[in-house]
């Protein structure tokens, strides 16, 4: 079993208040930055950053940053911000950014000239994730969801054509037209760093994936669920005799450790709760905005949503049980962590050991034993 | 009386037409979410007219095709329909987002229209602050700002999936068309001097959808426009007010 291990942060407010959900409705888009405190925000920023450099030193394969505007649920509106500044404070692990939401950017070369800034500067330590952004920003920006998709597809060829193909060039599609295309620096890595698509699954996606052997990743969603992703595009490559190999799989998850499964329970019950709550308080139609996918797929969009709202209910045990986080002693997350691995074959753990509102010290402490005693078993199995 | 299907082909795509009534052709372009809807107010004017509903592309039956990609292309669609139609003079009719095509035509092409009769139009950016947003609202919320009295008639579990999807595509259409800038043409108003034709504004007086005030801005641009409030109807006065609404127009057509 090969499996490599991602450290991921989504840098989330820890400070709404109590009774958030009863009085607002939504923490993305609208939830005005009037409370967001700067002077809070200074501390939380660098308490985060420490969080990631320090997954470095327990030896992560890799730490990884995200892309949201206008948000409590993650303070990273430029991944690449973050990403540069984890170029510095970082010798060893790979940097994921998970990822660029090019769909959102006027000018996708902007997106190409860093992630290759970046590639140059770390010795070609770069993952380049690419996402659409998700709905919700598109009312952030302004920007007509409809075209979303095509906007992501096109960009992702023109940053492909710009980082391996030398300059310059003219590109004409439909949604950008540049007469010179020619962006300084090119990437180190050869043919370019990997490209990664964290997503939910969308049928588009999958296709993505499978025909251009990039890695997905899925956001956390109920384990059954997730294998049933991953089984279809391993179907997929069957199909087209693009085998899936288990390095193309990666399944990004909240992950707690503690002393013992009823601890791990009681101390980072409520936070994980923050996360799929507080945090994930959003009305559907901002979430899922005309256009932002297929008529079909809104239909199908709509039923899952309408099954989302149920999992503001769960209790942190039913989140446990249905797979949507690992929660546990070492022994019992190892064990768990074998058992998925076995049935759905994924070969990158993107493991969110900061979520919510969970405390430095809390996170600190689950990190060091999530590193010391579930990572070298796993690897040695 | 029922209006008859009766579709068009224009340029490779199947335009859904309705049609009802006879004498001088009176052209409707319908709102956003109203495509094949024939309601009473239209039949009051099939008594006086050959009333002509054509379904815009992408907002009704089929999918929005390919080259549909802003107002432009509809304003070169609608031209196309025009020729289709005949080479005389139309009396055209545009219902709020209908009234915003209806109304790029007459500033494109004022000279194909005798008359021109705009409910509640989109187009133009009225002078609120804040504009409500209905991309943001599901189709309750959506009843609920536009009409002065919603009944209790809402959307959920009885809506087919099919019905959904047909208007996640209309919706999505609409965004197309209307997101960025928000269902208005900036440059409209600097050229809408050249609709010198008779034009009636209706607007409904509860209109919470596009302000009442709106009506001044056109005004201020429109030389032969004049303005009829109606009373006790919100931003579809031809369905809250359809006798009121209709008696309106066949007075200015008259």
């Amino acid at each position: 079993m090969s499996i490599e291990f991602y450290y991921f942060h989504l840098m989330p407010w820890p400070y709404l208040p109590q009774d958030f959900i009863k009085t607002h409705p939504s923490s993305w888009v609208t939830y005005s930055n009037g409370n967001f405190d700067p002077q809070k925000g200074h501390a939380i920023y660098n308490r985060y950053l420490d969080e990631l450099a320090y997954a470095d030193e327990l030896g992560f394969d890799g730490i990884c940053v995200n892309e949201h505007h206008q948000t409590a649920y993650g303070l990273m509106p430029s991944p690449n911000v973050i990403a540069a500044m984890l170029a510095q404070r970082t010798k060893r692990a790979k940097i994921a950014i998970l990822g660029n939401a090019i769909s959102l950017r006027d000018h996708p070369l902007r997106v190409a000239e860093e992630v290759a800034m970046l590639d140059v500067i770390t010795g070609g330590r770069i993952i380049s994730g690419f996402v659409r952004g998700i709905g919700l920003e598109y009312y952030s920006f302004g920007l007509d969801p409809s075209r979303s998709r095509d906007r992501f597809v096109e960009a992702l060829d023109l940053i492909v054509k710009a980082w391996t193909e030398p300059g310059p060039f003219e590109w004409r599609g439909k949604e950008y037209e540049f007469r010179y295309v020619n962006p300084w620096p090119r990437p180190l890595q050869r043919p370019h760093p990997p490209i990664w698509l964290p997503s939910t699954g969308s049928p588009e996606t999958i296709e993505l994936c499978v025909e251009r052997g990039y890695p997905f990743a899925r956001v956390y969603e109920r384990a059954d669920l997730v294998k049933q992703v991953f089984d279809q595009i391993r179907a997929k490559g069957e199909e087209r005799g693009k085998p899936v190999t288990p390095g193309m799989l990666g399944w990004m998850m909240p992950i707690y450790v503690a002393e013992s499964d009823a601890r791990a329970l009681e101390e980072a019950g409520k936070h994980v709760l923050y996360l799929f709550r507080e945090l994930s308080h959003r009305p559907f139609e901002m979430l899922l905005p005309p256009g932002y996918m297929s008529a079909a797929s809104m239909g199908s969009a709509m039923e899952r949503v309408a099954r989302r709202a149920g999992i503001a209910e769960l209790s942190a045990k039913e989140l446990v049980d249905l797979g949507f986080v690992i929660f546990g002693s070492p022994q019992s997350v190892r064990q768990r962590l074998a058992e998925y691995h076995k049935v759905m074959g994924f070969g990158n753990l993107v493991a969110l050991l900061q979520f919510g509102s969970l405390p430095a010290d809390l996170t600190r402490k689950s990190m060091e034993l999530f590193a010391s005693e579930v990572m070298p078993e796993m690897r040695r199995l | 009386m029922s209006a008859k299907q009766s579709d068009l082909e224009i340029n490779g795509i199947t335009v859904p037409c309705l049609r009802g009534g006879e004498g001088r052709q009176l052209l409707v372009l319908h709102a956003e979410f109203a495509a094949g809807v024939w309601g009473r107010f239209h039949d009051l004017l099939a008594e006086r007219f050959e009333v002509i509903m054509p379904e815009h592309p992408g907002f009704g039956r089929f999918e929005r095709p390919d080259w549909l990609d802003g107002m432009p292309d509809l304003v070169y669609h609608y031209l196309e329909l025009l020729d289709r139609l005949g080479s005389g003079q139309f009396n055209l009719l545009g219902e709020s987002f209908g009234g915003w095509i209806a109304a790029e035509l007459a500033a494109l092409v004022p000279e194909r229209l005798r008359s021109l009769v705009l409910i509640a139009p989109m187009g133009v950016s009225g002078p609120r602050a804040q504009t409500p947003d209905i991309f943001v609202m599901n189709e309750a919320q959506r009843r609920q700002l536009t009409l002065l009295r919603p009944d209790g008639k809402s959307s959920g579990a009885e809506t087919s999936r099919q019905e959904l999807e047909r208007q996640a595509r209309v919706k999505a259409t609409l965004a197309r068309v209307g997101w960025n800038p928000y269902l208005h043409d900036p440059r409209l108003p600097h050229w809408l001097h050249r609709a010198r034709l008779p034009c009636l504004l209706l607007w409904g007086q509860a209109d919470r959808f596009i302000a009442p005030e709106t009506a001044e801005l056109w005004l201020q641009r429109m030389p032969n426009a004049r303005l009829r409030t109606v009373e006790h109807a919100g931003h579809f006065p031809q369905l809250e007010q359809p006798e009121e609404t209709a008696k309106a127009v066949m007075e200015f057509l008259a």
